[in-house]
Order: C-alpha cells, then structure tokens, then sequence
C-alpha cells in the first residue's frame, strides 16, 4: 500500500516535472531574448490604397525609445499537394525586410535549403508542415492566389524553415505551425491579394520605456500612417510570456505534484507506524536477545526505503515517459514543439531523491517512537488498552449525546488523533485542491460559454484589406445558399483617457463596432438601455470592470483618443462581458478611427456571417467557408475566415485538456487520500481486534460492527471536506491570481462543492468499505485465538 | 422438554495449524442445571476455554452437539450467535475487557442496545444491575478511572444487564488481588443463589474447592469426578 501511494506520488511529480522541463528547455533553447518584440501591435489595412510601408516604418522608428519597427504580414492561403484533389487552409508569413534581416522573432533555415526569393515561384515551408505532409526542399506545392488561376500555380520550395515565435493570423488567432509557407513580401502580396502589414513588431531602448511609450506608438500608428490598430500587446523579453506562461503553468503542476509526494509521505508514516505498532511484541523480543534501538530502528527504516525503491522505480520509469507524452500533448497552445523522445534529468533525479527521502523522513518518527518501547511494556500488552479518559475529549464526549456506536466511532477516531491528522489532511488537501481546480475552470468554462452566446455568428470574416461592405455581403449573400445574413464589424485597440488596462499597463481598450439592430451580438446589458430602444443611438457601452477603472457609469461621458483627436462620447450601457472591452455602433466607430473604403465611406474590418441552420456542425460551417473563399478568391478578394464553432469547441477542449491536467494531479491526491484513509482504518481494525470481539461476544451485529468503521471514515471524510471548502476557494483564486487570468466574473463556481460532496463520499465509503467488512466478518473465535 | 441449561454430547473441536492438526477437545459430555455453579479446571492447554467458548457460541465443535437454554448452536449463524449470546448468555472475561472509549455505564448498557432489550429502560436497568454488583458510583467514569475490582464488577454487571440464565466466565478473577477476587466470588455465589448457572474456568485451586461441581479438563478430556476429589484432599 505505501510502495503504492510512493509510486502514484513520484508518477505524478516525474511525469509533471518532465513536462514542464521539457516544455521550458525547449522554449529557452528556441526563444533569443534580444530578439522578442516589446510590442506587437496587430492592424488592419486600408483597402485599395498606395502605400508607402518602408516610410511608415522609418516614420514609427522616431517614436522616443523605439529602437527598431518591422513590419509583417500573415495572410490566408489556399494551397495542396501535386495531384491533391482540394485545395487545403495554410498561411503565407512575409516579412518587409529581406529574411536575412530580419532582427525582431525572427525564423531560421533548418538543414539543407535556403529562403526564397522574389519573382521566382519559390516558397519556404515551416519544417513541422514539411514533416507532416512529407515535403522537402525542391518539391513543388500549388498555390491558389486570390483572382488568379483556380486550378493554382506550382512553387518551389527553396527551405524548410523553423518558426519559434507564434505568428498571429487575423482575428488574432495564432496560426498553426504546420500550415505556415514563408515568402518574400512581394510574392505574398501577389498571393494574398494584400499591400499592407498585418503586424508591426517594435523594439525599444528597454521595457520600461516600452511600457512608457506604447500610447505613443499606437498614436503614431494612427497618426502617420494609414493603418488601424486593432488589438496589441507589450512583453518584456527578460520575462517573456512566451516561456513565464509555460513556466506558470508547469511549476504550479509542479507543486501539485510534490503535494501529492507530501501526500505519499504520510501514508508512508502511517503504514511504517502500525507495522511498528504490530511489531511491538517482536521488537521486545529483539531487545530481550540483545538487539538495541539502533537495531531496530535500521530494520524498520530498511522497510520504508524499500517500500520507496519499490514505488520509485517504476514511477520515475512512467513518470518519464508520460512526461514526454504530456509536453507533446499540449506544446502547440504553448507556442513550442517537443520533436520526439527526451529526458529530463531534473525530474528523474527529483523523481528518485523524493521516492526515497520521504519514505525514509516520513519513517523516521514513527520508527524512533515505536523502537522506544521496552522489553517489560511489549512483553505485558494484554487485553484493551484502557488509558482513555484522561483527556479534555473524553470529558466533553462524555456529556455528548449521540448513539452510543456513533460516539463510539467519534473517540476511536479521536484516539488515534495523530494518525488522523495525516489522513485528513491528506484528503483535506486533495478535496481542496479538486474542488479549486474543478470549481475555477467551470467558472471559465461558463463565462467562456458566456461570450459565446454573446456572438450569434457562425464565421468571422476579416479580408486582407478593408473592403466594401456592401460589395461583400452581396457576394456572399448571392453566392452562398447557406448564408441568412453578413453583419459588419470592426475591432481595433483605442486609447481610453483615464484607463488602465490590467493586462499592460496602457490605457489601449479593446473595442468592437458592431451593427446594434442585427442580430449577430447580443450584449448583455447590466446597466442602461444602449442600444435597446434605438439602435442609431450614438454611444458607447462599456464592459464593468472598465467602467469601474474609470470610476463612471451610465450618462457619464468618456474620452477616446483617435486619430489624434480627442472625442467625447457619452456612456450608454454597461455590459458583462469576460475581458475588458468597449462597444459602439460601427459606422461611429469606422468614422472616429477612420475606417473607411476608397469612397471614404465607413468600412467593416470584419464581418460576421450567420447561417440559415442555427446549430451548424464543425464541418457543416467549414462547407460554407470553402463555398464562401471560392466566391470572394473569384472577385480578387482574399480573406481569413474563423469558424467559430469550431473556434468554441477547440478553446473548450483546450480549457478542458488543462483542466484535465490539474485534476489529474487533483485525483492522484485523491487515490492517494482514499489509500491513506484505507489503511488508517484497515490499522484501525487490527488494533481493536479485541474490541470488535468483545462486542460481538456480547450480542454486536455484523452491520453494527461495519457501521461503526464506516461512521469512522464517514466522518474524516466529511471534516476533511468542509475543512477543503474554503481551501477551494482559496486555491481557485490563488490560482487565477498566478495565471493572471484577467477575466471579468471568472472565479471559483460552487458546484464544485457538491461534486467535491459526492466524490468524497464515493471516496470515503469506498475506502472504508473493505475495512469495515473485514471487521463484520471477523468471529470472536479467530479474534481471540489470533489474540 | 429437558431442564438442562447446558448440553454438550460428543464434542470434538480439532484446530488445524500450520504445524498439524491440534486437537483441543476429545469427546466432551457435559450436561449442566439450570442454577449450577461450576467449575472448571485443568492445566495450561487442556482446552478449558474451548470447552467454555462451545457454550458460548463463541467457538464452534468440529463434530458433536451443543445445546444451550434449549438452542441448538450448531445450527445458527455468526450473528444470530451474537444476539442469542447477547440475551441468553453473560461472558465475564479475565481481562475485564469494558470498552475504553465508554463510560461503565454507557458499557453495560451495551448488551440491551445489542439486543433490542429494555427499550426505554436501559439507562435505569443498567444502574439496576451495576447496584446488584455494588459499584454504582462507577457509571459515569471511563474504565481508566476505576479499579481492576470495579471493572470485573462493572463487567459482572454488564454480563447480567439482559438477566440471561448462564454467566460463563473465563478466569473472572485471575487479574484481581485477593480482596477484590474474594468479593467477585462472593458475588458469583449470590449470583447462584439468586437462581443463576455460572461456569467459570479458574486456576485457582482454593476458589475451585468452594465451587459446588467441579469440571477438570486434561487433554481435551474431562476427568472423572473421582479423581478430582482424590487430587484435592491430597492439597489439603
């Protein structure tokens, strides 16, 4: 049982250490930190204009602090193998200096291969594509660019490439590593059907300053160039999200895990106690023939170590291989890729010290405790033990009235109060930590759920460059039986005077135009009307916890910064919402931030499409992109659209898969719990052997005896879990706190509780069943003939 | 209907160990009367407490009969023994063997909760019994607080609570100083008098010889009366 709980600890701290190490190593070894950008701001391009890129970077580069600005471009691409029937989603990633200058995240040529250049139909693929696909250098794919030839052109591919840092496609979604081509600007722009960056990485003399300086740099953007600033984020490369996420991540798996090693360790005190407890009359022995403490105490400190080279072993053996299985697992949603088998020597080696230390720490009390008894004391232990009533319990028992079984039931358990302590605290720690992690990512499951709702459209569409909504929709209406309605949108990062934002320091807001008499969004609107009487009304609504940064509310007025120009705008809703976000009818928006199409009319930068079939399938949605690429490729027009079913059920499962892993550690200390609980009430029925005898020798039952052993699990386990109750919430916080999930009403959800109710229940009967019945079924004859 | 309270024919108990079969009772015939004192003797390992756990139920013959207050115990299941053992039969122990975790008077009321007996009662018919045995200022106190006497009294006492027909004790004096044996005896003796049937086994030659029927048990064999009578007279 102890070797078992050793493996089951030393499983979980190998397997999560591996990954974790694995995970960091790598991204340490990928990651330069004179390379990350401080700022990356994510933007959107006029449509149709002539632009002058390499004077707007140049222009950007006089914003004080700023070291050095590059423009990229991530763009959509259709494309497929030779003879390949369809044409498949990928990525083209351009660059606006040449490759070999690149200096902010840039990619790097693996093996044999070089970049490609301009004008010759040559392409690079990002080496986990090539690897999937089976492609190498001088292979040729079809490309498919927007108004050109259906069929596609054949290109070269010159390199494989390998990519470190996340490309950020539109929509901000991160573009998958195994659909990404790089290509020079020229012939991505010739693709892509675009003239202008989709990003701007920008460096600065350092940090701070970066932090300082990024309201101007977004205001430069605005002012001297044609591009629009959609959303943006600042880094600080010495402590890059890129790595600190990942660190986050794993070193609170981590710490789950060594709990669970803590966890273990007890058990290991508990099962060493008893055998010593059970060895009393053979350690009198022992010291009767001469042996002395020291004897003894190396006899029974030999059996921990060897309960913990038993459960080691084994444990440090999976441990590493699920380790790796795990870092493969969830690499891509952290931005690296762990390319085939790997050790980590740090959680081999923690893994093995663990196994063996605890066991041997946990051992050392109990050993030194038990070996302490003399040859008179374990020579003349006969009958029950019946020092019990001295104490302050036993007094207040006695005025207690309960049913006598019960009572019974509470002081056997209070007897034994140091064993119980280790046994409830390890199912407190383990119900707290289930109920924490269960209850925090139901909560952000519910508000994820939440935003969900809020968008009534099955795809995003955001073209390369701003577009005629009118035009769009009517090709998309005409040409997709499908499509019931297209809805504008835009969303873009403004500067709110007086705002703070939790995530960097700026006072940049996220901001969402949106059509408020179609029925594509459906805020909820906690305080106002907004827009429920009147959809012209002009106005903004904001998200609460914006609101509550600004310290106004509805009637009151907020300034933004577009354009250079201040604009006042007053407040007319206020809407939960899962970030910090502000809403405005669109063509407000588009006219405030000048968004507007060749005409000078206000243009969308996105469109929300929604279907006829209300709950479409992931594949169903994906026919209709297909149709719709077909119909905007054929018009020259060439976007990126976001299925967002298919968008909700990956960040679902990707909610899912880390929650996974922190209940996976959660229940290890579970299993570890209930076989704690196991042997502290199997122990507890070897010790009152006598006890049970006596009752049944004067007329006790068989469910009389069972009940009481199950009275006894039943209540450490119920102690243990109103103990673990606000534990959870406490682990739920300290945990969003750590990850620095700034979610607006993301918290701890309490029917976690109940569920951490029945599981402990399930739990604790299961853990006390065997015991209990072990107890009903033993006669009085074989209790005291083994007496 | 026959009076006999106890009835063993033919009881043959053999216990298998690892070393081999052992043998602990060869073939008992024992009948005892409803208020009888009795005791029985012999040495270490000639299965007297065998021969008293087959009275009890507590212990079951590898062949033969035993019938107590008229059931037949053969016959009956682990837990109905334990309720029939819990109205029919009291069992003193030499270890006394009170629950710790439980006052002396929450301990005799034990049998009557066991049983379903008393209902409504049992506080004042546990205070009953422990005044018959003298120790009614125990019943509050845990089995720590009190005297080696006062346990076996407060045992006694537990022993009685259902008013079974037959005490059996198993060496009730064997852990108690001379006084405190004396007055257990004594109490043992009123018991009797009183309309009870004791069976006690007990190493104490000088007790056995105030004890109306003596039983000797050698090698799992009871030995004739005769040459009980001839051994004592020879002590004396």
């Amino acid at each position: 049982m102890a070797s078992a709980a050793i493996f089951v600890g030393v499983l979980g701290v190998v397997t999560l250490l591996s990954a974790g190490d694995l995970l960091t190593s790598q991204l340490k070894r990928d990651l330069s930190e004179e390379d990350l950008a401080m700022q990356a701001v994510f933007v959107s391009a006029p449509g149709g204009a002539e632009l002058d890129n390499e004077a707007y970077l140049r222009s950007l580069e006089e914003v004080p602090g700023v070291t050095r600005v590059e423009g990229r471009a991530v763009q959509p691409l259709s494309w497929k193998l030779l003879g390949d029937a369809e044409f498949g989603d990928g990525f083209i990633l351009a660059a606006w200096e040449p490759f070999e200058e690149i200096a902010i995240q840039p990619m790097r040529v693996v093996g044999d291969g070089r970049y490609p250049s301009a004008g010759q139909h040559e392409i690079a693929v990002e080496k986990r594509m090539a690897d999937r696909h089976g492609l190498s250098v001088g292979d040729e794919i079809l490309l498919r660019a927007a108004g050109g030839d259906p069929a596609g052109e054949a290109w070269t591919i010159t390199g494989l490439v390998f990519m470190p840092y996340a490309s950020i496609g539109g929509m901000g979604m991160p573009v998958p590593s195994d659909a990404s081509m790089f290509a020079t600007f020229e012939d991505a722009q010739m693709l892509g059907e675009f003239a202008g960056f989709s990003t701007l990485y920008a460096r600065f003399t350092d940090y701070p300053t970066a932090q300082a300086e990024a309201d101007s740099l977004y205001a430069a953007i605005a002012q001297e160039t044609p591009y629009i600033a959609v959303f943006g984020y600042t880094d600080d490369p010495a402590e890059s999200f890129y790595i600190t996420q990942t660190e986050e991540m794993t070193s609170m798996l981590s710490m789950l895990g060594i709990i669970a090693m803590i966890v273990a360790g007890l058990l290991v005190l508990n099962v060493i106690n008893s055998i010593v407890g059970e060895d009393k009359r053979q350690i009198g022995v022992m010291k009767s023939l001469g042996a002395t403490r020291w004897d003894n105490f190396v006899i029974y400190a030999g059996i921990a170590i060897t309960f913990g080279v038993i459960g080691a072993v084994p444990g440090v053996l999976l441990g590493s291989y699920l380790g790796v299985l795990m870092a493969q697992a969830i690499d891509e949603p952290l931005l690296t890729f762990i390319d085939g088998f790997a050790l980590s020597g740090s959680a081999i080696l923690v893994g093995l010290v663990m196994g063996l230390a605890i066991p041997f720490l946990a051992a050392i009390v109990p050993v030194l405790l038990g070996t302490r008894v003399t040859i008179l004391q374990a020579m003349t232990d006969v009958g029950i033990s019946a020092d019990y009533g001295k104490g302050r319990w036993s007094r207040a028992m006695r005025a207690v009235p309960l049913p006598t079984n019960t009572k019974q039931a509470v002081t056997n358990v209070l007897r034994k109060k140091g064993r119980l302590a280790l046994t409830w605290l390890t199912l407190t720690l383990a119900a707290a930590a289930f109920m924490g992690i269960f209850g925090m990512f139901v909560s952000i499951n519910d508000k994820i759920g939440d935003v969900f709702d809020t968008f009534n459209a099955q795809i995003t569409v955001v073209p390369n460059e701003r577009q005629d909504f009118d035009h769009v929709r009517t090709l998309a209406l005409d040409g997709v039986a499908e499509i019931e309605a297209v809805d504008p949108g835009i969303g873009l990062s403004l500067e709110l005077e007086g705002y703070v934002s939790p995530e960097n320091g700026t006072s940049q807001l996220q901001m969402t135009g949106l059509a408020p008499a179609a029925d594509s969004m459906k805020l909820d609107i906690k305080v106002g009307r907004a827009w429920l009487d009147d959809p012209t009304r002009e106005g903004l609504v904001l998200t609460q916890g914006v609101a509550s940064s600004l310290g106004k509310g509805v009637g009151d007025t907020a300034t933004l910064v577009a354009q250079g120009q201040r604009a006042e705008v007053e407040i007319i809703g206020i809407a939960s919402f899962l970030v910090d976000q502000g809403f405005m009818e669109w063509q407000e928006l588009a006219r405030l931030v000048g968004s507007v199409d060749s005409q000078g009319q206000p243009a969308p930068t996105s469109m929300m499409v929604r279907l006829s079939d209300p709950d479409p399938t992931v594949a169903e949605v994906d026919d209709v992109i297909d149709k719709l690429d077909e119909v905007l490729l054929a018009d020259g027009i060439a976007a990126s659209q976001v299925n967002q079913v298919k968008f909700a059920k990956d960040i679902a499962q990707m909610i899912t898969m880390f929650g996974s892993i922190f209940q996976i550690a959660a229940i290890v200390m579970a299993v570890i719990g209930a076989i704690g609980l196991l042997s502290t009430l199997s122990m507890s029925v070897f010790e009152r052997l006598r006890e049970i005898g006596i009752m049944r020798s004067i007329g006790a039952g068989s469910v009389t005896i069972a009940s009481q052993f199950l009275t006894e699990g039943m209540l450490v386990g119920l102690s243990a879990w109103l103990v673990a109750v606000p534990l959870a919430y406490l682990i739920a916080e300290g945990l969003l706190a750590s990850m620095e999930i700034g979610m607006e009403g993301v918290g701890f959800d309490p029917s976690a509780l109940w569920i951490g109710l029945v599981g402990m229940i399930v739990i604790t009967v299961l853990a006390s069943l065997g015991p209990s019945l072990s107890a009903a079924r033993k006669t009085v004859s074989e209790i005291l003939r083994y007496q | 209907m026959s009076d006999t309270l106890v009835d063993l024919e033919a009881v043959h108990k053999v216990f298998k160990t690892k070393a081999g079969p052992f043998t602990a009772l060869r073939g008992i015939d024992l009948q005892i009367e409803p208020r009888e004192f009795v005791a029985v003797v012999g040495p270490s390992g000639s299965g007297k407490s065998t021969l008293i756990n087959m009275m009890t139920g507590i212990d079951r013959p590898t062949s033969g009969e035993v019938r107590v207050a008229g059931e037949r115990l053969t016959g009956l299941s682990e837990n109905k023994v334990a309720r029939w053992r819990g109205k029919n039969v009291g069992v003193v122990f030499q270890f006394f063997q009170l629950l710790p975790t439980l006052t002396v008077l929450e301990n005799v009321m034990l049998p009557m909760q066991y049983c379903g007996t008393y209902k409504g009662q049992r506080r004042e018919r546990a205070m009953e019994v422990l005044k018959l045995v003298e120790v009614p200022e125990t019943a509050d106190k845990y089995p720590s607080q009190i005297s080696g006497g006062q346990q076996q009294r407060s045992a006694i006492a537990r022993a009685l609570v259902n008013d079974p027909d037959l005490i059996v004790g198993d060496e009730p004096t064997g852990n108690l100083d001379t006084v405190s044996a004396g007055l257990v005896f004594e109490l043992f003796e009123e018991l009797v008098r009183q309309g009870k049937t004791i069976v006690m086994v007990t190493h104490d030659r000088e007790l056995a010889g105030r004890i109306p029927r003596l039983e000797e048990v050698r090698d799992g064999r009871l030995v004739a009366a005769g040459e009980i009578d001839a051994r004592l007279t020879s002590r004396h």
